[in-house]
Formats: structure tokens, C-alpha cells, sequence
């Protein structure tokens, strides 16, 4: 999600038919500049070295947002204007153990799972990764980065996730997604940033703008990032060791209720003793954004 | 040619539907065309509905959300599959919503 402003100009973008590091190209149509969908910036054209403004979102289920935002607009999904083309060339992308679809993509993946789904977001100059699943168990992380903690937390159907700025405050982990700062016992709604009991009660937190990916996809443009998790000892989910590929056999039989099925690929991509919400599809697959 | 061999031995013999050809290389990392410009079509005129009358959305769909203190805005993933893009605003602000 990014501002279009750029430098009092308002650009609208197209999608180029192009990916760089396995991510959407996007053109703008005032310049025919290219834009990389995973950090903003423009990597070729008259804009190049621009870098667009991120603003934060959120990716969720429909059933969580909607309960947050009871009066929220949602896309119609009748279709208008252009009609050309297709995306088939991706469809079946999400569906096997291809890391991206140009057969390009290194496959450093620093040990997450290489389609292991991550928060990540960047911090002066500085990119990080949530593991998503470690936010299922318990779904607040206070990350111990030196001089700069986040507050990450996760949705209650683990579906989503955001991170914030801890600022000055020293936050515990009271119960499921409730923090207390030391110095005043205010009581604070970790994912909605906001403190809700006690002296500091109205305060917010500042919101990280982050985006939910694939951890290969991540770690292509940010090959240093910092995989942040629980210092403590990690449950039983934590350490099971996640396979990087889906060679190994599916051991989740496809589930059909509803129309919903399980993408068998997915569940694989995520251990064997857990198949994550994300993987139930129904018209078309995948839930990572720009991540192909 | 590293990534290709291992590639195969993840078994991504299941090759793209369509040719992938390069284009570019920039820092290093090629610039690969898998379709014509404008191939997948941005929403560029977005209609949106109320979420009481948004009978055509499922609880476990998984939506892109915008909220600025006063307008939520939610776009779901399985319908930007083909679009990528959403250009739109919010309040007075010009977004792009990608995917």
C-alpha cells in the first residue's frame, strides 16, 4: 500500500508484465517509469531512485476486518473497463513448490522455510521478519532489537498481523493480547496499538508499515534481514522443523466444505502438524502479496 | 545456473505456461517479461459496496485493509489475483493498493 503522490505529482500505476526478484513490476503511466512492488522504488525510468511512501495496511481475513470495521466499503467485484488478458501464467504458481515463477530466484533462505509466511517490514534502513506462525500460539512478540523494540502483534485467527513502534515504553506480556508498560501499568491492546486501561489510557503506539510475503520473496530485496523471534524457549510449534519444498508428501488430505479446499501445497509448506487458515482457497490461490 | 539445477530438483519442472524472456538486468538481477504490459489490467475507476450488501465476500477471504481514522476500505486478495493493482483514493489521499 503506497502513496501515489510523488514530489506533488499524482502517478497512477499499471501492471508492466514484468517481475524483478520474482515481484510485480509496476509502471506509472505519467512517466513509464518501473517500480518495484516490494520496496516502492523506481529501478528504471525518469523517476528512477524514487522511492514511494508506504502507508500501513492491514491483510486479514474478511470476517476479522469486517468485525473491526463494521462500516467499511469493500471492492466490488463486478468487473469494469479492461478486460485483456490473463493471469493464468501465475495461477499454478501457488499451487507447487516453484519459488517464483521465472525459475530465477536464489535460494539463500537463511533457514525459514523458503515459503515460510512472514511480517516484514523495514526500520531505518533496516529490514525485518515475523515468522507468522510463531504468532499463533501466543500472539504478542516484544522483540528485543537493540536501542528499537516492536510490538508485533497477530489476529486472533492468525490470519494477519502489525508491528509497532515500542517507543519509550517497556511493555510485558500480560495475557493473550494485552501488554502493560512497567512504568506506569497502563494496559495496552497490542494490536490495535493503543493503550485502554490505566494513566497513559488513549495512547498510541506508531504504527510499522509491513506487508505480509513468502520469507524467499523477503529475503530477496533484503537479504540481511533479521528473522525476529520469542527469546524464550520456543513451544513445541516453534521447533518443528518446516520442509522448504513440497516434495515431501502431503500429509493434509484436501478438505472440501463449502466450496473451501485446502491447498495441499500450502498446508505442506507449513510443517506437518499444522495447516495455517491462509491455505484454504477457493477461485484462485495464493495469499502473498506480489510475491509470485 | 545454481538456483536453475536446484530449482529442478524441487521439481519445478512444471513449467510456466508461457515464455519468460529477459529484458533487463538491474543491480544484478534480471528483469523477466512474462506478459505484455498492461496484460493484467489495474483497477483504475474501483466501485466499492457496503459491507452489509457485499454478499459476494466469504468469511475466510483474505482482504487487503485500509482504515484512516474514518473510511475502512477493504480489497479481497482472490479478486486482485487479476488485477495486481487498485488505484484509488482515501479521503483525499491517492493510493496504490498492490498485490
Amino acid at each position: 500500500m503506497y502513496a501515489r503522490s510523488v514530489s506533488g505529482r499524482t502517478l497512477s500505476f499499471g501492471v508492466s508484465g514484468m517481475l524483478w526478484r520474482e515481484n510485480l513490476v509496476m509502471y506509472d503511466r505519467e512517466t513509464d517509469s518501473w517500480w518495484a512492488q516490494a520496496t516502492g522504488q523506481a529501478i528504471e525510468g525518469p523517476l528512477k531512485g524514487t522511492t514511494l511512501q508506504m502507508r500501513p495496511s492491514d491483510m486479514m481475513t474478511w470476517k476479522e476486518w469486517r468485525a473491526r470495521h463494521p462500516r467499511t466499503l469493500v471492492l466490488s467485484k463486478i468487473e469494469s473497463g479492461r478486460t485483456r488478458g490473463t493471469s493464468d501464467v501465475y495461477t499454478r504458481y501457488h499451487d507447487g513448490g516453484n519459488l517464483g515463477v521465472t525459475g530465477r530466484t536464489r535460494l539463500n533462505t537463511g533457514g525459514v522455510g523458503a515459503k515460510t509466511r512472514v511480517l516484514g517490514f523495514r526500520f531505518n534502513g533496516k529490514a525485518f521478519a515475523v515468522v507468522l506462525d510463531d504468532l499463533a500460539s501466543e500472539p504478542v512478540l516484544v522483540s528485543a532489537v537493540p536501542g528499537e523494540p516492536f510490538v508485533i502483534a497477530g489476529t486472533p485467527d492468525g490470519s494477519g498481523a502489525r508491528a509497532f513502534r515500542a517507543g519509550p515504553h517497556a511493555f510485558s506480556v500480560r495475557q493473550g493480547a494485552v501488554l502493560v508498560d512497567e512504568a506506569t501499568g497502563s494496559e495496552w491492546s497490542a494490536f490495535e496499538g493503543l493503550a485502554i486501561e490505566g494513566d497513559l489510557a488513549g495512547t498510541r503506539l506508531e504504527p510499522v508499515p509491513a506487508t505480509l510475503a513468502y520469507w524467499f520473496a523477503w529475503r530477496a530485496f533484503f537479504p540481511d534481514a533479521a528473522v525476529l523471534r520469542r527469546t524464550r524457549a520456543p513451544s513445541r510449534r516453534d521447533r518443528a522443523e518446516r520442509p522448504t519444498s513440497d516434495s515431501c508428501a502431503d500429509p493434509h488430505p484436501t478438505l472440501t466444505a463449502g466450496g473451501i479446499h485446502r491447498d495441499p501445497a500450502c498446508c505442506a509448506s507449513w510443517g506437518p502438524s499444522s495447516c495455517p487458515p491462509w491455505c484454504n482457497v477457493r477461485e484462485r490461490r495464493g495469499a502473498a502479496r506480489g510475491d509470485r | 545456473m545454481i538456483s536453475l539445477v536446484l530449482a529442478a530438483a524441487l521439481g519445478v519442472a512444471a513449467a510456466p505456461q508461457r515464455p519468460w524472456t529477459e529484458v533487463a538486468v538491474i543491480d544484478g538481477d534480471p528483469v523477466m517479461r512474462g506478459l505484455p504490459k498492461d496484460g493484467i489490467p489495474a483497477i483504475d475507476r474501483p466501485v466499492f459496496v457496503r459491507a452489509d450488501d457485499a454478499t459476494f465476500m466469504d468469511d475466510d477471504e483474505y482482504v487487503i485493509g485500509v482504515f484512516d481514522g474514518a473510511i475502512a476500505k477493504a480489497y479481497s486478495t482472490w479478486h486482485l489475483n487479476g488485477h495486481e493493482i487498485v488505484n484509488d483514493t482515501l479521503g483525499s489521499a491517492s493510493i496504490a493498493v498492490t498485490w
